[in-house]
């Protein structure tokens, strides 16, 4: 009557059990409100796109001013959101299944705890991956339709300058007038591609692909944080000095190669040695002053993202694992 | 035949705060639970009952000593195949449902599709939350929260479910029953080991108890035989004469033993387990390294 | 946990052995990124490290705002506020080309400029030196900028235009505007090149005679390069013009007739003298 089941011999890691873990996990922090931060962002790109154009510089080519604060607005607001959501809302998934003590339940079911962790690490990639293709999206569409209108007006100031000047000298040969058209029509294209140009959809989407890759390894090194961590308090003073530390590090590398201090070539050389190198995905600069980027070295900054998370991953998982809960 | 559960001078020491303090919750326990009986880990509070739970499912190291579920080592994940767990006080997520709970739980366990959804329903009805299973379980009572506890420990049809605390929180009616589960579980040949403080619904279910008390065992064995007291005699009579009662006193006081009550006697499962836990006042200081 | 105390630190040093040549090759590829590779001085590098830190990502949204306070000083003739506010915009985003141009453009012209012509200031002397301590940092402003973006012509050509209006530095100009010819990759090239060409050419003629040679060889070059093949019947303006300047140089530097571009008519052809 009683019976004793046949067992297998091990049970192998499971896709399948991580991406269950990782929809519950998204579905928690989507009820968690996350999302309130799109709103604060919307409202902030549309502001920045009526206020920067009411403001003016008295410069000639004003639409680079201009293109230029949407952009930084647009850019600025993903990547702080990007961190805050990383930060704040990785650190408090371990806490919280502690302290409800769901982590008793899921781990008794026959899930190793790499499954678990990795799971809720794709849970949260899931969340940064969401927000910033939405706010992404919000953000390049303020770009083309401000793209759209300062080119439009440019062309149409050529064009009419031009035909103004045709018209107020009526002693012009009809050829005369018409190449003078026609080259203002070049012209008026001209500055629209020029304006087409600068707004830099391409450059945009470099820069927050990296940045989405950044925020991914930053919510991975809070994660692994967490994973030893006792207080949630902790865990975020932490990432965010990990966050800015990881910035450091090119200042850092140029500090431990000149510096004669010992103090400060020891910690010089910790950072240079053992954080990763966040500012290598801030890229939005570089492109924005013309120094090209192609798709090909945005690939090998995102494979610099990908081995760390993987690094910080293992790290993590080599500290859960021995955790006791 | 490989026992269900199988525990050998497992030792629990927990580290607290920074300084090297050390508690012992558990000291050189040594159990077995075979197939197929329900087994009742009885203590009162701290005495290491929730410790060797946590410990048989691998979500804590043993400081010494061994447990193996179904004969694999409790750390490895085979170990938990066929094991179903309610731990004390459960809580869930909040923003699931009832029914979502127990499909997440189900998905955990390798199990998907209709076969699923079946097997949620199914455990809704046995658990009688079928009328709130559309409900997110932050609206839920502490008893529906045990129910709903309850169902997800059986939610792979495990050979083995570890309870802690079935009842708490959870009405008379309620209370009752889950100990029909239990007794049907067990008619269904599954093994399960309770915890409790509810002495007198260990002792309608359970085959066998032990008594832990500050993390050692102090009594094992069959419910029938701990509460036999092999000394005294207890004879039920019906419509005896109030004279013959005397008669029998006389009687027996001259074999040379002694009435120590006529009415009706009865040891309890409460008693034995006070005596048991009197038997080791006063309590020792924490254990110091 | 004992296996930890092994396992960590062996993570950590294999990801340091790999991270090294990564982040080499990175920096490769994006040679100005927070002033890696460049010659900054230390502590330039590390306040735009830090900036970069703190306000992470809305460091550029905060120079921008200051960008405009700087722009509202200006208006409001406060100079040093305006002088300010580019300091720190500068160190913000030391990769905005904007920036530096505007704000060099401001001090060395602008702000000069009101010096100069300073209401509150009757003696001559020392709105003269006024005007020269906002050229001056103007200029040290742009340079530094080009110290930050080393690559960008545009830089390059505007502190070529300053040297040349401001400091009347013939000399200084015409090695910046060389300099600017030889990282512009777009449109201005053709422009930038006689301009340099030009201002060369006035630099060995009123400062530095001896670069005279120097300006043969450019405008040989660039002959060569630029303008060569072309039919003398379809020369526009700008060919005569250089044609013109190569054929002085070549008389005035007695190049050997078989080197020259533009060899002197044979006398054995008659030419009538002309009347
Ligand atoms: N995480 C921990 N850290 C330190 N000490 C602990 C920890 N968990 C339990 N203990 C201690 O171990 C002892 C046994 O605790 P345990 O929870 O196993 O008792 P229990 O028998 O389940 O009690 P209860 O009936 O109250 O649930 C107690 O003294 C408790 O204080
Ligand atoms: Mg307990």
């Amino acid at each position: 009557m009683s019976t004793t089941p046949a067992l297998p011999d091990v049970v192998y890691f499971n896709l399948g059990r991580v991406w269950t873990m990782a929809l519950n996990t998204l579905i928690e922090m989507t009820r968690q409100k996350v999302f309130y931060f799109m709103i604060v962002f919307a409202l902030l790109m549309i502001g920045a796109a009526s206020f920067f154009s009411i403001f003016s510089f008295g410069e000639e080519a004003q639409y680079i001013t201009q293109l230029k604060f949407i952009k930084d607005t647009g850019l600025g607001a993903i990547s702080v959101f990007g961190a805050i959501i990383a930060v704040v809302a990785t650190a408090q998934l371990l806490p919280a299944e502690l302290e409800n003590r769901t982590i008793y339940t899921i781990l008794a079911k026959p899930v190793h705890r790499l499954e678990f962790l990795l799971g809720k690490f794709v849970g949260v990639a899931l969340l940064l991956a969401i927000s910033v293709t939405l706010m992404g999206s919000l953000f390049l569409g303020v770009v083309f339709i401000k793209d759209q209108n300062l080119s439009a007006a440019t062309y149409h100031e050529t064009i009419e300058a031009a035909e103004g000047a045709v018209a107020g000298s009526p002693d012009m040969k009809p050829e005369t007038k018409q190449k003078v058209l026609a080259e203002a029509r070049t012209r008026a294209e001209q500055g629209a591609a020029e304006i087409h140009k600068t707004a830099g959809y391409q450059d945009i989407v470099k820069a927050m692909t990296t940045t989405l890759f950044k925020l991914w390894l930053v919510a991975a090194m809070t994660l692994m944080l967490s994973s030893f961590a006792t207080s949630m308090v902790f865990t975020v003073v932490m990432s965010a000095m990990l966050y800015f530390s990881g910035h450091l590090v090119p200042v850092a590398q140029k500090f431990y190669a000149t510096s004669k201090a010992p103090l400060g070539q020891l910690m010089a050389g910790v950072v240079n040695w053992f954080l990763p190198n966040l500012a290598a995905f801030d890229v939005a600069d570089d492109l924005f002053a013309g120094d090209p980027l192609p798709w090909l070295k945005v690939l090998k900054i995102l494979s610099y993202g990908l081995f760390y998370l993987l690094v910080t991953l293992t790290l993590a998982h080599l500290i859960f694992r021995e955790r006791e809960i | 035949m490989t026992p269900a559960i199988e525990i050998k001078g497992l030792t629990k020491r927990y580290r607290t705060g920074l300084r090297r303090e050390t508690v012992l919750a558990l000291d050189h326990l040594d159990l077995r639970v075979e197939p197929g009986e329900v087994y009742g880990l009885l203590g009162p509070n701290g005495s290491g009952k929730s410790t060797t739970l946590k410990l048989a499912l691998g979500l804590i190291r043993a400081t010494a000593g061994e447990a193996k579920i179904f004969g694999k080592p409790c750390a490895s994940v085979v170990s938990r195949l066929h094991v179903g767990f309610l731990p004390e006080n459960p809580y869930f997520y909040r923003f699931l449902t009832g029914a979502e709970t127990l499909m997440f739980y189900g998905r955990l366990c390798g199990m998907s599709g209709a076969p699923l959804s079946k097997r949620v329903d199914e455990l809704l009805q046995l658990v009688g939350l079928t009328n709130a299973a559309s409900r997110p379980l932050a609206g839920y009572s502490k008893g529906m929260l045990q129910r709903i506890g309850l169902a997800q420990a059986m939610v792979h049809d495990p050979q083995l479910l570890l309870l802690d605390e079935p009842t708490a929180g959870v009405d008379p009616i309620g209370s009752k029953e889950i100990r029909d589960l239990i007794i049907r579980l067990r008619a269904m040949g599954k093994t399960v080991l309770l915890c409790s403080h509810l002495l007198t619904q260990v002792q309608d279910v359970c085959d066998r108890i032990c008594i832990l008390n500050q993390g050692r065992k102090v009594r094992e064995g069959r419910v029938d035989d701990l509460l036999r007291d092999q000394k005294r005699l207890c004879i039920t009579v019906e419509s005896l004469p109030e004279a013959a009662r005397a008669q029998i006193a006389e009687w027996v006081e001259d074999w040379g033993a002694s009435v120590v009550s006529i009415e009706n006697p009865q040891t309890t499962l409460e008693s034995l387990f006070l005596d048991a836990v009197k038997a080791q006042q006063p309590p020792t200081p924490p254990n110091k390294p | 946990m004992k296996r930890n105390w092994v396992l960590i630190p062996l993570v950590l040093l294999a990801a340091a052995l790999v991270k090294m040549p990564f982040e080499a090759s990175m920096a490769a590829d994006r040679p100005h990124t927070a002033g890696v590779g460049l010659n900054l001085k230390t502590r330039e590098m590390i306040g735009q490290g830090m900036s970069l830190a703190l306000l992470g990502g809305f460091r550029a949204l905060v120079a921008d705002f200051l960008w405009i306070s700087a722009h509202a000083a200006w208006e409001q003739n406060r100079w040093f506020t305006m002088r300010q506010h580019f300091e720190v915009v500068t160190t913000l985003q030391p990769r905005a080309i904007l920036f530096w141009d505007m704000a060099s453009w401001h001090l060395a012209w602008n702000a000069s400029h009101a010096a100069l012509h300073d209401p509150n200031e009757p003696r001559l002397a020392v709105r003269l030196r006024d005007q020269r301590h906002w050229m001056r940092a103007g200029r040290e402003l742009l340079e530094r900028g080009i110290a930050n973006n080393p690559n960008n012509a545009f830089l390059h050509e505007k502190l070529a235009w300053m040297l040349h209006d401001k400091f009347q530095d013939l000399c200084g100009a015409a090695d910046a505007a060389l300099k600017a010819v030889q990282l512009c990759q777009d449109w201005r090239r053709g422009y930038l090149q006689r301009l340099a060409g030009y201002w060369l050419e006035d630099c060995a003629r009123n400062v530095a005679p001896s670069r005279l040679r120097e300006t043969y060889d450019y405008w040989r070059q660039l002959w060569l390069r630029e303008y060569a093949g072309k039919p003398r019947e379809h020369w526009d303006t700008i060919d005569r013009n250089v044609s013109r300047r190569i054929m002085k140089l070549e008389e005035e530097l007695s190049i050997p007739d078989l080197q020259r571009l533009f060899p002197k008519p044979q006398p054995s052809v008659s030419v009538p003298p002309r009347r």
